[in-house]
């Protein structure tokens, strides 16, 4: 029992079972920031190894620790306590617990140590996750949220037919044995690909996520996508497929960022670029690359997290979500823009910040394995990073044109958050061995060298100086931008509306059905039962199967056999 | 853009190159990319490839995908 | 004890059959007791067997003391014993959901003693109707029993009284197509080889192998008992069936009822006549069928508005889903089939006795009626999820390792079928992802709006409750056991697949 304690999802569980006792009672925050700690301080005094538990004739490795699931662990449990304690003077009891079950299966989904395992808490990543959007309230969320689950239940039944191939194919339990381009490899690859947003398998993200309430987002920006890196690195060192994917990934973002409005879209198509440094480095292979991939999807968690809280900022002063809107606004909560300034230096890999320690580190490994155009095209996706997230966003929405915005104060925990946000930023830009020392593989790197800080500073002030000439070219409009969720949205709902009609209108047999016999016979029987009762023109009955086809395709079946029994054997 | 800032612009541009031969100078190890191994190539490549992204962005791909706000609605998606 | 349980748990239901309604005539009050009484002892008598069976090995029994292939002979082995006790334990709830039920729906008649004691025999003549099809050994018998179960599942639809009537009817119209063609594949069988014991006819087939009279009749008894078994595109009768009957008897039917001729498909093409050549063409037939049904299903059930025709849709996709395994025929494919029988019941006894609960408590059967419940009714609710995600296929709910078996088996199996059978299970899962989280995130996300409700708050009387107690002790009760089967499901494999291989190994070594 007391092993369980080290868990770190154990304590988010608990947190999830005090909310939904007391759900009447208090609202779910203090529960949340609490266990989320709880979380935190048992990964502190975590150890390498493994737990696992035979049930009902399956070994469950649940609890497998080496140093990647744990440092992957580690920074959940941190961003969920600040997600929480930003939330907290808003969350319901609903929203805590979708937030306490979607981080915690997270944290358990990295620390799998088998299959089945590793897919339950996949699977409730995805449902809770879903639940977490919902919270969002409004129409639109509802149906993102569908949207969103339609993709991921498509994910999921990859990864499982990709699971059940495996094993089928006397494939180990535990985690990873996947043997190269076979069957299983492609499939679990598709599912790990939706999650971690590869384009075109994105927009679910850059859909949903603006959609879920100010903390919702802040939490969906730092686990699906992250766990998804966290498999790539488990499961396909090394994928060669991985290098372009991954740096196309990154420019595919920050292109859509360019012209993007709702402010948390944006920060969205800025996750998809992220997520590319960090599928690219995963490809690259090299210990080196594979280390940048998970020392960026840590410092990526946190200033993203950090952003998401100061976009997120943005709409609870004023609850103006476009960048159209908004603007001048900055002399009202300037805490909250210096951080947001934090988050936007960190993402853009400025010396000093978090960003760039681990960025640099992907980079590099790409110039070591003289992949040239990956390189470039990292270093243009980190110029566009800086142009829309560093520069764009603040300027249209903080700062310029004041348009006489209303603005309320800001809750304290919620600045509580983000200044702990960005102190972690800070504090891992200022002190790499922090974050290094934690790194899984054997690679040794320096960030702070002349080269690396004259060339990144070098970038950031073109790209300063390119916005400065070009800003009133890039005023945000209203308007939407269309992604390859109109492949789902449009022609494929229009298919399937087309064959639901089809299915149901099954031909004249139905339709006589439906029309006269069915509706004589319910009357007779309403007459039958409840004498005096109005008789009813139509019978209402919906997507009826005709009982006539069943007898009709029975005798079929009989007549075709006896047919065919009489054909072969004549006399 | 007022003179005196375009003069700490310059500054800042002059004191970058002269850092940027330093570190060419020191024979340190440079990562990857030609543009590395050219003083004041990063700022080439930046200017170059933020204009290149702003106005690809802008003037090919807005007008080819930017839809009202209203576009989805009712286009019978779930 | 293994001397006397196997002919108790066939006469018991059949003769509380008879003496619950005389009962009720004779003494004009109500007859609650008696028959709960009988439905625990024929629970007790199945789980008996069960255990029995798994302890000491399959049990024949001679009925009256004449042995086979004369006398009829019953047989109980892992594969039965588990179907009768999924119907026992289910007719359980379906007794207890009638006796203290939420009162009846708007279009049946009044209730009186009588007439509650006629729908409890009928209850007990359809539970022995379905256990005498899962022990019986005779070809023959089958027909009788499967007969007795229909008529006795007319009688329980009907009583719903007006639409429910209607449905009753076309039931009837494809049962009774059934269980005739059927009979006629009886008939041809009978005059081929002689006999009607399952065993004797097995061993006497390969001498008339060459008769294509054995086509016909294999032919004939796969159609019938696939209308029974709401094989696409045979299920006419099954949605308006499971939608219009009275809560209780839909809760039982949609539970077992299909299953239950899907046991007998099992039992006579996948075991006796599985040698012949028309049975394993009639067996990939069947797969293909299962295939279309599955996705056929899956997509009707996406176009519902209403949710109970929905989770009928929903049967006719899982339905789909056993006839593959059926099909399949490999021991793991078989194992699956049965677990899938065992994870759809618990689960569409849990949907269907809520979802029939709540229409009539909110007098509506939309999604949008159901906006918001999850916060007046958490715990019946949370069953009702924990149904649903077993549907879908969450692990570690039943339905996951169901899938989990049929997959592995469409793998083994290989071949077109074979990626044909994968593709349609893992779609599958995907619209049932869609049609239950659409009903789950209006019951837990959304608030009541404008919904009709029948609570009278406005009228200023107590609030009726989501789902009446009655209802609710079922769906909380089979919510648990579909986590319970879920985390079971190892001990499960190991409990009905020896005797499964051991049975084709039997019939295979008795063949000369």
């Amino acid at each position: 029992m007391m092993l369980v304690l080290l868990h770190p999802a154990f304590w988010l569980f608990i947190g999830l079972v005090i909310v939904f006792a007391n759900r009447r009672r208090m609202p779910g925050m203090p529960v949340g920031v609490i266990v989320a700690l709880g979380a935190v301080l048992a990964l502190m005094r975590a150890v390498e190894g493994s737990l696992e538990t035979t049930v009902a004739g399956f070994r469950l490795v649940w609890f497998q620790a080496d140093r990647l699931s744990l440092l992957f662990s580690l920074v959940f449990a941190i961003v969920a306590l600040l997600g929480f304690l930003y939330g907290s003077h808003r969350m319901r009891a609903g929203e805590t617990a979708a937030a306490l079950l979607y981080a915690g299966s997270a944290i358990a989904t990295v620390l799998a140590g088998d299959w089945i395992t590793f897919f339950v808490f996949w699977e409730a990543m995805a449902l809770s996750s879903v639940a977490l959007i919902w919270q969002g309230g409004t129409a639109g969320a509802r149906r993102a949220g569908m949207r969103y689950l339609l993709v991921h239940g498509a994910g999921g039944a990859l990864l499982f037919a990709g699971i059940v191939l495996h094993l089928a194919g006397g494939g180990e339990t535990s985690l990873g044995g996947l043997v190269s381009g076979s069957p299983p490899f492609w499939l679990i690859l598709g599912a790990v690909a939706i999650n971690a947003a590869i384009p075109p398998l994105h927009a679910w993200l850059t859909d949903a996520y603006p959609e879920a309430s100010t903390s919702g987002s802040v939490f969906l920006s730092a686990f699906t996508t992250k766990t998804a890196v966290y498999a790539l690195l488990r499961l396909f060192p090394g994928t060669e497929v991985l290098v372009p994917l991954g740096a196309a990934m990154a420019l595919y973002g920050v292109v859509f960022a360019v012209i993007e409005n709702d402010i948390r879209r944006l920060l969205g198509y800025h996750i998809v670029s992220q997520v590319g440094y960090m599928v690219a480095a995963v490809g690259i292979g090299t210990p080196l690359a594979l280390n940048g991939a998970a020392s960026h999807a840590f410092s990526h968690i946190l200033y993203k997290a950090l952003l998401f809280m100061g976009a997120g900022a943005a709409i609870e002063a004023t609850g103006l979500r476009r960048l159209s809107d908004l603007g001048g606004i900055s002399r009202h909560m300037r805490f909250a823009v210096a951080m947001y300034a934090v988050g936007a230096l960190s993402i853009s890999g400025a010396p000093l910040f978090n960003g760039f320690i681990s960025k640099s580190m992907i980079v590099s490994a790409a110039g070591e394995e003289h992949l040239l155009w990956t390189e470039l095209l990292l270093v243009l996706a980190a110029v566009g990073t800086f142009l829309s997230v560093g520069l764009k966003l603040p300027w249209f929405a903080f700062f310029g044109e004041r348009r006489g915005v209303a603005v309320r104060p800001l809750p304290t925990n919620l600045l509580a958050a983000m200044g702990i946000g960005g102190a972690l930023c800070l504090l891992y830009g200022l002190f790499p061995n922090l974050l290094y020392s934690r790194l899984p593989y054997l690679a040794t790197y320096a960030p702070y060298t002349l080269d690396h800080v004259v060339s990144s500073a070098q970038l950031l002030l073109a790209t300063g100086f390119v916005f400065y000439l070009a800003r009133k070219k890039l005023t945000p409009s209203p308007g939407l931008a269309l992604d390859t969720d109109w492949l789902y949205r449009v022609p494929l709902a229009r298919m399937i509306a087309a064959a639901t009609r089809a299915l149901a209108a099954v031909g004249p047999v139905a339709r006589t059905l439906r029309g006269e016999t069915v509706t004589r016979l319910d009357n007779a029987a309403r007459r039958l039962a409840a004498p005096g009762a109005p008789p009813r023109r139509r019978a209402s009955f919906a997507f009826r199967a005709p009982i006539g086809w069943t007898v009709l395709f029975a005798a079929a079946a009989v007549v075709i056999t006896w047919v065919v029994v009489w054909l072969r054997n004549p006399g | 853009m007022s003179r005196r800032a375009a003069a700490a612009l310059g500054l800042v541009v002059v004191v970058l190159a002269g850092l940027d031969g330093l570190a060419f100078l020191s024979g340190a190890e440079h990562h990857g990319g030609f543009w590395n191994s050219v003083p004041l190539g990063d700022l080439a490549l930046g200017a170059l490839g933020a204009g290149l992204l702003a106005w690809f962005a802008r003037r090919v791909l807005k007008p080819l995908l930017s839809r009202p706000e209203s576009y989805y609605d009712g286009a019978g998606s779930p | 004890m293994r001397d006397v349980l196997p002919g108790l748990l066939v006469a018991l239901p059949l003769l509380g059959a008879a003496l619950v309604p005389l009962l009720a005539a004779l003494s004009r009050r109500t007859t609650r007791v008696p028959a709960l009484a009988l439905h625990a002892a024929i629970l007790a008598a199945a789980l008996g067997l069960f255990g029995s069976v798994a302890a000491a090995g399959p049990i024949r029994y001679a009925v009256g003391g004449w042995p086979g292939p004369w006398g009829i002979e019953l047989w109980f082995d892992g594969l039965s014993t588990l179907i009768a006790v999924l119907v026992a334990g289910i007719a359980c709830f379906a007794a207890f959901a009638q006796t203290f039920g939420p009162g009846r729906d708007e279009a049946a008649p009044a209730s009186t003693p009588l007439r509650e004691g006629l729908l409890r025999g009928a209850l007990l003549l359809l539970v022995g109707g379905l256990l005498g099809i899962v022990a019986t050994r005779d070809v023959f018998n089958l027909f009788v029993f499967l007969e007795i179960s229909s008529l006795a599942a007319y009688t329980l639809v009907a009583s719903g009284g007006g639409r429910a009537t209607v449905a009753a009817f076309r039931y009837l119209l494809a049962g009774t197509a059934a269980g005739s063609l059927y009979l006629f594949g009886v008939g041809f069988l009978y005059a081929l080889t002689g006999t009607l014991n399952m065993d004797d006819l097995a061993a006497r087939l390969p001498s008339v192998e060459a008769d294509a009279a054995l086509t016909v009749a294999v032919v004939l008894i796969a159609v019938g008992l696939s209308i029974k078994a709401a094989l696409f595109p045979l299920h006419g009768w099954l949605p308006d069936t499971y939608v219009y009957s009275p809560t209780p008897t839909a809760g039982f039917i949609a539970a077992v009822m299909a299953k239950v001729s899907a046991y007998a498909l099992l039992r006579l093409l996948g075991e006796v006549l599985a040698g012949t050549a028309a049975g394993a063409v009639v067996l990939d037939i069947t797969l293909w069928l299962g295939v279309a049904g599955v996705v056929a299903g899956g997509i009707l059930a996406v176009a519902q508005r209403a949710i109970t025709r929905m989770l009928a849709w929903s049967s006719i996709s899982a339905m789909g889903m056993i006839l593959i395994g059926v099909g399949m025929g490999s021991a793991l494919a078989i194992t699956g089939a049965l677990f899938h029988m065992a994870a759809h019941a618990l689960a569409k006894g849990c949907l269907f006795f809520g979802a029939g609960g709540i229409r009539a408590s909110r007098r509506g059967d939309d999604v949008e009626g159901w906006a918001g419940l999850g916060a007046r009714a958490p715990w019946t609710l949370a069953a009702l999820t924990v149904a649903a995600l077993s549907m879908i296929g969450i692990p570690p709910t039943a339905g996951f390792f169901s899938k989990y078996y049929l997959l592995s088996a469409s793998i083994t199996t290989g071949g077109p079928a074979g990626i044909a059978a994968f593709a349609a299970i893992i779609l599958s899962s995907l619209l049932a992802t869609v049609y239950f989280l659409r009903v789950l995130e209006a019951v837990w996300f959304r608030t009541p709006g404008d919904a009709p409700d029948a609570s009278g708050d406005s009228a200023g009387r107590q609030p009726v409750p989501v789902l009446p107690r009655p209802l609710a002790v079922p769906v909380v009760a089979l919510a648990v056991l579909v986590l319970l089967t879920g985390i079971f499901a190892r001990p499960f494999e190991r409990h009905v697949l020896p005797d499964w291989e051991s049975g084709t190994a039997r019939i295979t070594a008795e063949a000369p």
